[in-house]
């Protein structure tokens, strides 16, 4: 394994930090096996240089090399239909025995779209093992069961999309990473348009999601839980036990018959945690769990759990917000 | 009129866990709703498994798909994106189509490889991740969201699109269709073309024991806190 080559999503000019922290991730391999980390970086034009460059900074988070792609159709969001070609004219230029990406948007869009052109084998929202980074863990059947896979290198490339770590990139090198350009091919088989527009986040790409069920007994109890929410800059969802109650509206309804989200952590207040419900929580979602009934199913799955009544633990978190943080919930600290 | 064919995924029982998921998959839930939100739609449901594996498909009825598809697979182990995705491509050699759907992630693996391994076979375009669809003229409009940003990619038919999503609907699955109104049509395996396919990636999974009893429990809210914060999390 001579080559790795670890895609870079860039927005706004800056390296999402999941690109960073697979850097990282590309580098302890790197490291442990001699072989040489590539960063990968879409680009329209060449990037400036300067002290806070992003060829500075993929350098600094382990890049041995960057790999410029340049071409004015990248200028754009990273799609499979505007950027495979180019990714795949990298890794002939640079033949990877292993190619990572980041758990972004970005990520999943282009990690299973390469696998797929280059016939690579493709591990999908994994972890690596602190000791072991080759040994790739992640969570399948909706997190119930936990499966372990080596990447092995018999020709073939890997190709891994890494979980939506919330884990801190840290500086590992220094400013001289060497630079290479690569043009990329036009798309064979480009979009017809291509339009972004602002939106304000939803339910469904929320990072941070709380959540209420029929332990919240009252609607007052819903209130208290919105305010936490809000607290948190978090959005709310409910099981269909809370809407049946009337705590709250139906298109808040979270399940196989409401809304799925996609948040790094979710905190389900009075939830029971019946498979429909959890249905809509992806397997790298943090789950904690606020539940009077130790025996309920959610704890099974929940990473945290707190046997307790919902209502006095969000009293309790409101408060320890108001002391943390010098203002009441409901007013943020930046006004 | 546009044909399309939505891609669901027949949840299996584990065979390590002896755990059996809903019939339908949020994902596919969300492609089934995108699907049947296009008022000039005709929805074909098609799913691949034995007959053991039809609830995904009687839910699709019973939501309004216009036709259901099982495609006969006797094995009734797991199988992979690597082993469906030539089945399916030989399927769609002879059924018409303009435009396939697939949930992101299945219930049960999870890899979301499926809809790009079977665009590429197809050599289709392809977009993962939707979650707002418009068809007209001859062509898609598939939106993405990257973060605070939402793409909005126009796209020729026949395309395949990964559905995350759908707009939130108040719509309470049925278990089933009422019995008798439609019928699943089986395509039979024996009568496709296609080159069996073996495992693709250099390891084999290895299933471990279910996460069941993995829960961390605290004894105060602050304690949880406590351990959130210790994982970065901004609480």
């Amino acid at each position: 394994m001579a080559n790795i080559l670890v895609y870079i999503d860039v927005q706004g000019n800056r390296p999402h930090p999941r690109s960073l922290t697979a850097l990282n991730y590309g580098r302890r391999i790197a490291s442990q096996y001699g072989a040489t980390l590539y960063a990968v970086l879409p680009c329209a034009k060449t990037p400036t240089y300067g002290s806070d460059d992003i060829i500075s900074v993929v350098s600094r988070y382990g890049a041995d090399k960057a790999l410029l792609v340049q071409g004015d159709h990248l200028a754009g969001p990273p799609l499979a239909c505007t950027h495979l070609d180019a990714i795949v004219a990298c890794a002939r230029a640079i033949p990877p025995g292993l190619f990572i990406f980041p758990g972004t948007t970005a990520g999943h869009e282009l990690g299973p779209a390469f696998s797929s052109r280059m016939g690579s084998s493709y591990q999908s929202d994994v972890s690596a093992t602190e000791d072991a980074p080759l040994e790739l863990s992640r969570r399948i059947f909706q997190g119930r069961v936990q499966m372990r896979q080596e990447i092995e290198f018999r020709g073939r490339p890997s190709v891994v999309v890494l979980s939506a770590t919330r884990a801190a990139p840290t500086i590992v090198g220094n400013d001289d990473a060497e630079v290479f350009v690569v043009q990329a091919p036009l798309p064979r088989r480009g979009p017809k348009q291509l339009e972004s527009v602002s939106v304000s986040a939803g339910l469904s790409n929320a990072r941070v999601v709380v959540g209420g069920g029929r332990g919240l007994l009252r609607p007052e109890n819903f209130t208290l839980m919105e305010r936490y929410a809000e607290a948190l800059g978090a959005h709310v969802g409910a099981s269909r036990g809370a809407i049946a109650m009337g705590l709250c509206r139906p298109e808040l309804q979270l399940g196989i018959d409401g809304q799925a989200i996609d948040a790094d952590l979710y905190f389900a207040f009075g939830i029971s945690g019946s498979n429909a419900h959890l249905a809509a929580i992806p397997s790298h979602t943090t789950i904690v769990a606020i539940n009077a009934d130790k025996n309920a199913p959610i704890f099974r799955m929940a990473q945290f759990g707190l046997v307790a009544d919902a209502e006095a633990t969000l009293r309790a978190l409101l408060k320890n917000y108001t002391k943390a943080n010098g203002v009441s919930a409901g007013e943020r600290p930046n006004g | 009129m546009v044909n399309i064919i939505v891609l669901l995924r027949a949840a299996r029982r584990d065979p390590d866990s002896d755990d059996v998921l809903p019939g339908l998959g949020p994902n596919d839930l969300a492609a089934l709703r995108l699907a049947l939100s296009l008022s000039t739609a005709r929805v074909t449901a098609l799913t691949m498994g034995t007959d053991a594996d039809e609830q995904a498909l009687h839910q699709a009825l019973a939501l309004g798909a216009h036709k259901a598809l099982r495609i006969e697979d006797a094995d009734e182990g797991l199988r992979t994106a690597d082993q469906i995705a030539p089945v399916l491509a030989a399927v769609f050699e002879t059924l018409p189509y303009d435009l396939l759907l697939t949930g992101q992630r299945s219930a049960d693996w999870g890899s979301g490889i499926l809809g790009a391994s079977l665009a590429q076979r197809l050599d289709i375009p392809y977009l993962s991740q939707v979650s707002q669809l418009v068809v007209a003229n001859g062509n898609l409009v598939a939106s993405q969201t990257h973060g605070d940003l939402e793409v909005r990619v126009t796209l020729p038919l026949p395309s395949l699109l990964s559905v995350a999503s759908a707009p939130p609907s108040n719509t309470v699955i049925p278990s089933a269709a009422p019995q008798g109104q439609h019928a699943i049509e089986i395509v039979d395996t024996d009568d496709l073309e296609f080159t069996d396919a073996s495992f693709r990636g250099n390891a084999l999974p290895r299933l471990l024991p279910v996460k069941e009893g993995t829960c961390e429990l605290v004894n105060t809210p602050d304690e949880l806190l406590e351990r959130l914060r210790e994982l970065k999390f901004e609480v």
